[in-house]
């Protein structure tokens, strides 16, 4: 094992983690940022479509142009990048155990920023785990970034803006998305993705759901079927459709493993993906010097992930005195505006009301402990 | 006085709840006060499953362990659960190299003389038997009685037993004070509230020490942190619980310390091995000195994870995918402290089992029982008796105290 130390040390190296390692570099922190993957970029390298928002979050830019527009900063920057890098536990002394290919690190920093992200929700049915079956994420990562069909037949679980986008750019990979199947009776995400498969020609069967997926050894076939009010099945409406694919887009949860491991306090708030590490408006956690940034404290979008990316980064280098608190906060001023900006609309507000709790209860937690944190 | 129960039991794991078990089913009324929110919180439930028979000492101390370990099939049946026992895989010794195995064989040769069931192994005739073991393994002693058991479903099976036939277990309940009048026990105090009972009785493990300094007694029970390793599930690949013999030889034989590296001796161990029936592989425990600290640490982790392969060469190509870390009750002879004291009236001791709770509870749970019901006990308890190790708070040296109550109890309040 080999011992490395740093000042700030950033988990995950996606649209929030490669944020905060560029403000924080760019203020004069030395940086190490590390990341399961062989390439940085996160998910930015598999959206292909373009952001919402305004001029100042990069509207109308496609995901993977903001992550070349990271990349080449980065490059810039004194920070360093440490790929292929499995962070698989946080230890006392705001220690880093690393796994990197065959060589073992343990990495002493003084500030931490976690940007593990969040990962995708399963969904549990009979033939559920028949290769074929797989997130809508997943399907995503092999046609945007590997290059690679899932398959030609696909039924979509999930209505949201994943299973929307996805669907199309499958439609754009070549495949032919059979049925999108959506257990509520509206769909979830933006009309104006809706539309554009609606106009492919995709039926979106609301109020309907997965009741099987079936075939040897590999999806043959699905069988979908209605369900009532209360989600239950309604027996007699069970129909086949013809499949090699199945992606569920059900939603995302945060990667809050390491936060648990380092004793974070934590909060319930199903509107930002289920238990959410405790953080303030410096996106600083209850344990001093470990911060989070991006989906890791509740499921939102890389727009914000990467202005809670710069939040943390700014933080972070001004905690070590690289920059002084009037101008601190001034920076972060800047990008409270541009953040709380992203939290508007229908979708938005949902987010930002949850945002709101989380940090109250945070406040609540501090002012439990006397104002500091212990 | 009000009267809460007959028995109150502070600490909620396996020696608690099975003394509950064994009292209770002599109709004893019953109390069982436990610090944390859940039971099996401490090292009931930081432990790996063994039913472990071939690392005590010869004679009495193994004796003990298999009397007790082949108590569970009738226990079981009474409880009516299975709690993930596997009886006759067998629990193995493995020795590196002919020093170890000289040392190894010596002991367990005084372990058949006084009558127990161990007896040693090829490498080759081990590798019958466990083929996944390495070839580099020398050879092993065999105790064929030995076997795994889930300490979870165990402590909670005793608990519904207990429960079923009247016996209160309170959570959140951690005991603040033993009181005390005119030198008798009398109850104990928690944030719940003062129970008193006939009598009071420490299960509280590695908590003992400060449990009996509210009670003026200086009680030598240190936490002794183990760590250990979890694999993801794997298909069937050993049998039996196995341990490597470094440990136990070098407490026979202290001076084979200097052979270890620095690493071994801070971390104490070579790893044992121990498949459960979801598939998974535990790795542990380490034996280390950490006060009360149960976080796992990178050193261990990769000391764990080397030693388990060298164990089981297979293992390199697995994943291991979560660590934790428990404390043991450490006594500075290895033997647990069970019995009354003559300091302290109505106050009876059931501490100190280090990492053979498993196979000791059901015997420790009937002769606690019968200690307290007046019968004739079905094993003597004159090698645990209390009164060796146990002293007023009073009698007991700066440095003791600096050793064995390591910290402030502010952090550990409540037993």
């Amino acid at each position: 094992m080999k011992r490395l130390s740093t000042e700030i040390a950033i988990i995950g190296a996606g649209p929030a983690g490669l944020c905060a390692a560029i403000e924080a570099s760019k203020l004069g922190a030395k940086v190490t940022l590390i990341d399961e993957n062989a390439l940085p970029g996160g998910q930015l390298f598999k959206q292909i479509h373009k952001f919402f928002g305004s001029k100042e979050h990069l509207a109308g830019v496609r995901g993977y142009e903001i992550g070349t527009r990271l990349l080449e900063e980065l490059e810039k920057s004194d920070a360093e990048v440490m790929l292929s890098g499995t962070a698989y536990g946080l230890f006392r002394d705001m220690t880093i155990g690393v796994v990197q290919k065959t060589n073992h690190y343990a990495i002493q920093a003084k500030k931490i920023i976690l940007a593990a992200g969040g990962k995708e929700n399963y969904m549990d049915f009979p033939g559920s785990t028949l290769p074929g079956v797989m997130g809508a994420g997943a399907a995503q990562t092999m046609i945007n970034v590997n290059r690679v069909l899932p398959g030609r037949h696909v039924v979509m679980l999930g209505s949201g803006n994943v299973g929307l986008i996805v669907s199309y750019q499958l439609m754009q990979a070549g495949a032919c998305v059979e049925a999108l199947v959506e257990a509520a009776p509206a769909i979830g995400g933006y009309g104006v993705h809706a539309g554009k498969i609606r106009r492919a020609g995709v039926p979106i069967l609301t109020s309907h759901t997965i009741k099987e997926v079936y075939g040897d050894g590999k999806v043959e076939g699905v069988i979908i079927a209605e369900v009532d009010e209360k989600f239950r099945v309604i027996e007699g409406t069970e129909r086949a459709i013809a499949a090699d694919t199945v992606c569920l887009a059900v939603g995302l949860n945060p990667m809050t493993e390491l936060a648990h491991m380092a004793g974070c306090g934590f909060t319930f708030l199903p509107a930002l993906g289920g238990h959410v590490p405790l953080h303030d408006d410096n996106m600083e956690t209850t344990v001093p010097g470990i911060y989070v940034a991006g989906d890791i404290t509740g499921v939102e979008e890389a727009s914000s992930a990467m202005e809670e990316g710069k939040l943390a980064g700014i933080a972070a280098a001004a905690s070590l005195g690289y920059l002084d608190q009037e101008k601190a906060k001034e920076l972060k001023d800047e990008v409270q505006v541009r953040l709380s900006a992203l939290r508007t609309g229908a979708f938005g507000e949902k987010r930002q009301t949850a945002k709101t709790e989380q940090m109250a209860r945070m406040a609540a937690f501090l002012q439990e402990k006397g104002g500091r944190r212990p | 006085m009000k009267k809460d129960a007959d028995v109150i039991i502070v600490g909620g794991g396996m020696i608690g709840l099975s003394i509950a078990y064994w009292l209770t089913k002599k109709q004893k009324s019953v109390l069982v006060l436990e610090k944390t929110a859940t039971l099996a919180a401490g090292s009931s439930g930081a432990g790996d499953g063994h039913i472990y028979h071939n690392t005590k000492m010869p004679g009495y101390h193994t004796n003990l362990g298999f009397t007790g370990g082949v108590m569970y099939p009738e226990i079981l049946k009474d409880l009516g659960e299975n709690c993930g026992y596997t009886e006759g895989s067998g629990s193995y010794l493995l020795c590196d190299n002919e020093k170890e195995y000289e040392i190894v064989a010596a002991a367990t040769k005084k372990m058949q003389e006084s009558g127990a069931d161990i007896y040693m192994l090829t490498g080759e005739a081990l590798r019958e038997r466990e083929p996944y073991l390495s070839k580099e393994i020398y050879a092993a002693s065999f105790a064929p009685p030995g076997g795994k058991i889930d300490p979870f479903e165990l402590v909670f099976a005793y608990a519904r037993k207990a429960q079923e036939r009247g016996a209160t277990i309170l959570c959140n309940a951690g005991a603040e004070e033993v009181l005390i009048e005119n030198g008798t026990a009398v109850g104990v105090k928690t944030p719940k509230g003062a129970f008193y009972g006939d009598v009071i009785i420490d299960a509280a493990g590695s908590w003992s020490a400060y449990l009996g300094k509210t009670a003026g007694l200086y009680v030598p029970v240190r936490p002794r942190k183990g760590q250990i390793v979890v694999t993801e599930g794997c298909a069937p690949m050993i049998k039996g619980p196995v341990t490597t013999a470094s440990n136990f030889c070098a407490k026979l034989q202290p001076e084979l310390m200097s052979l270890f590296s620095e690493t071994t001796k801070k971390l104490g161990h070579g790893a044992a091995l121990e498949q459960t029936e979801a598939g998974t592989i535990l790795i542990g425990a380490t034996n280390e000195w950490d006060d009360f600290d149960k976080s796992n640490t990178i050193e261990a982790i990769e000391w764990l994870i080397a030693e388990a392969c060298r164990e089981m060469p297979a293992l390199r190509d697995g994943h291991f995918i979560r660590s934790f870390a428990g404390l043991r009750p450490f006594t500075p002879d290895h033997l647990p402290i069970v019995g009354t004291t003559k300091y302290l009236k109505n106050y009876v001791f059931a501490t100190g089992f280090e990492g053979g709770g498993l196979s000791l509870n059901p015997i420790i749970g009937k002769m606690v029982s019968e200690l307290i019901c007046g019968e004739p006990l079905s094993v003597t308890n004159e090698p645990l008796q209390p009164d060796r190790l146990v002293k007023p708070y009073g009698k007991a040296t700066a440095e003791e105290i600096a050793q064995n109550l390591p910290k402030d109890m502010e952090a550990e309040r409540g037993v």
